[in-house]
């Protein structure tokens, strides 16, 4: 079956949502079910930081240095722990893999810390508008879907 | 010596045994990891960094309406023994407290603690706020540490990524940094060799369990820290109602595994009941894991209605006061005192005996005459 939301990939998951009391049948294809932050692997690895120091690896030596606090690959290898809440913005991308691995996610969806929670990043609010979108297009809710691919035209 | 008693039930409030199924669940704790943003995480800061996050977070606790009575000790102040016993009240962790006396604690380790309230200052996040309630209570423990982490953080800047939630130094608590943790009191299962198949699927389901003394530790006298394992990627309401979807079963199938054994081996059940009770009642030497152990049995016999001498609140303290620390505190005598275990037997006869005066006075004289 072909994927909803790219109309291109075969789909692999079924993601089944229950709005307004009905429940929506959503078939999707890896790749867009991971930009909507749904994990298609949920198994935890038994050693998940192996996979973590090794895609560190391929980090060059120069961006392999946290600006906040110089933490270097040797570092998280002795310790397991980051330096400094900067080391996650500077590994983010081996981090996200760490964290599915760990949590089967990458989002926060939790609560915020006072005076930020109405503030949702960009790209929460996009994979959340997308959703949205996905949803009501399966339930033919033209008008609402049109609204939405309004708004993340404007987010875009 | 530090002084715990100048906090409400020395910060041990759950050992009332009022909380709801109190006699299965010792304890729910919920705590939330925090980092304040402009400084490293603990491992790679310095003394002067964390002197510094330790004043911030005081003046901030001071601020607050549920610390702002707390009472602060300096780990790195304090002698072995009162680090060994907040230690062993479960208010410090191994890590914080080094209560090894060969171990140092780091400058700026500290702990607050007001009523059923705690805060971990410079353990391995420099936040650990905490609540501890008695019994199964995950929202009443969660809803005491949201609103005293709301409070706390109006007045710190916490680490705070928009994608990846609340910052801490090791990637398995960010997120919401929340670990909730009911203490649980497995003893049927133990004895139907079911507990490694349950334990088994707690991890499939992305629970984990811990030992008496938390991370690292071992299981002593049948009692299991059930918590979640993931902090990321669910709100902490749905991590909650997980847990306690899961805890629920457990203490399904431990009420399950202790009608077994009544049906199957009633005689053998209650032998092991009542041994464990008149070891405790006369025994002159105990260390303190005959004695966890041998709680386990009485508080077994009593969840099942065979014994109805003792009360859950004298159970529950001598669960913490039988401790290493706790004993040789009291006893004002060194950790190592070969008279330890003689000390230890002599308490717990002397609270056990006072149960048993206590019951038979509320059950009043006995109509036939009893006395010869």
């Amino acid at each position: 079956m072909q994927c909803m939301r790219c109309k291109q990939r075969e789909s692999v998951i079924q993601l089944h949502q229950i709005v307004n009391d009905e429940q929506v049948v959503v078939h999707l294809c890896q790749q867009c079910a991971l930009d909507q932050g749904i994990e298609v692997e949920t198994t935890f690895d038994s050693n998940p930081l192996s996979g973590f120091l090794s895609s560190l690896e391929q980090v060059s030596p120069e961006t392999g240095k946290c600006p906040g606090c110089l933490a270097t690959i040797d570092d998280y290898r002795i310790t397991s722990r980051l330096g400094c809440p900067k080391c996650y913005t500077t590994f983010a991308g081996p981090l996200r893999d760490l964290l599915r691995r760990v949590h089967g996610a990458t989002r926060h969806t939790g609560s915020r810390p006072p005076g930020r929670a109405g503030e949702m990043d960009r790209t929460s609010q996009l994979a959340d508008l997308r959703a949205q979108l996905e949803v009501a297009v399966a339930q033919e809710q033209f008008e609402r879907a049109a609204e939405l691919r309004d708004q993340l035209r404007d987010l875009e | 010596m530090i002084d715990l008693s100048l906090i409400r039930d020395g910060g041990i409030g759950w050992l009332d045994a009022s909380g709801p199924e109190s006699t299965m669940v010792l304890s729910t704790r919920v705590r939330v990891a925090r980092n304040l943003a402009d400084h490293p995480f603990t491992g790679r800061n310095t003394s002067d960094d964390r002197l510094r996050i330790l004043g911030s977070v005081l003046q901030a606790a001071s601020e607050t309406s549920t610390l702002n009575e707390a009472l602060h000790f300096r780990m790195d102040r304090l002698d072995p023994i009162d680090r060994l016993v907040l230690f062993e009240r479960h208010l410090a962790s191994r890590e914080l407290s080094c209560p090894e006396p060969e171990r140092t604690p780091r400058v700026g380790a500290a702990v607050l603690a007001q009523d059923h309230y705690g805060v971990m200052v410079n353990e391995e996040d420099h936040l650990r706020v905490q609540a501890v309630f008695s019994g199964f209570d995950p929202a009443g423990a969660h809803a005491a540490v949201a609103a005293l982490d709301s409070e706390l953080g109006q007045r710190l800047a916490f680490a705070f990524h928009p994608e990846f939630g609340y910052l801490t130094a090791c990637p398995t608590n960010v997120g919401t940094g929340l670990r909730a943790s009911v203490l649980i009191h497995l003893p049927g299962l133990v004895l139907t060799k079911e507990i490694t198949r349950v334990l088994q699927g707690l991890n499939q389901v992305g629970l984990t369990y811990r030992g008496w003394y938390g991370e690292g530790s071992e299981v002593i006298g049948n009692f299991f820290q059930l918590s979640n394992q993931t902090t990321l990627g669910q709100t902490e309401a749905e991590l909650l109602d997980h847990l306690g979807k899961i805890v629920r079963k457990v203490m399904g199938y431990e009420e399950e595994a202790r009608a077994v054994l009544r049906r199957d081996a009633p005689h053998v059940l209650e032998d092991k009941v009542w041994r464990a009770y008149g070891l405790l009642r006369y025994a002159r030497a105990l260390s303190f894991e005959e004695v966890m152990n041998l709680l386990s049995g009485v508080r077994l016999g009593v969840g099942i209605g065979l014994i109805s001498d003792v009360g859950m609140y004298s159970l529950n303290r001598l669960l913490v006061f039988a401790q290493p620390g706790h004993l040789a505190a009291a006893s004002g005598v060194a950790m190592e005192d070969p008279g330890l275990p003689s000390r230890r037997a002599a308490f717990v006869r002397r609270t056990l005996e006072r149960e048993a005066d206590r019951t038979e006075r509320a059950r009043g004289p006995d109509p036939e005459g009893g006395d010869v």
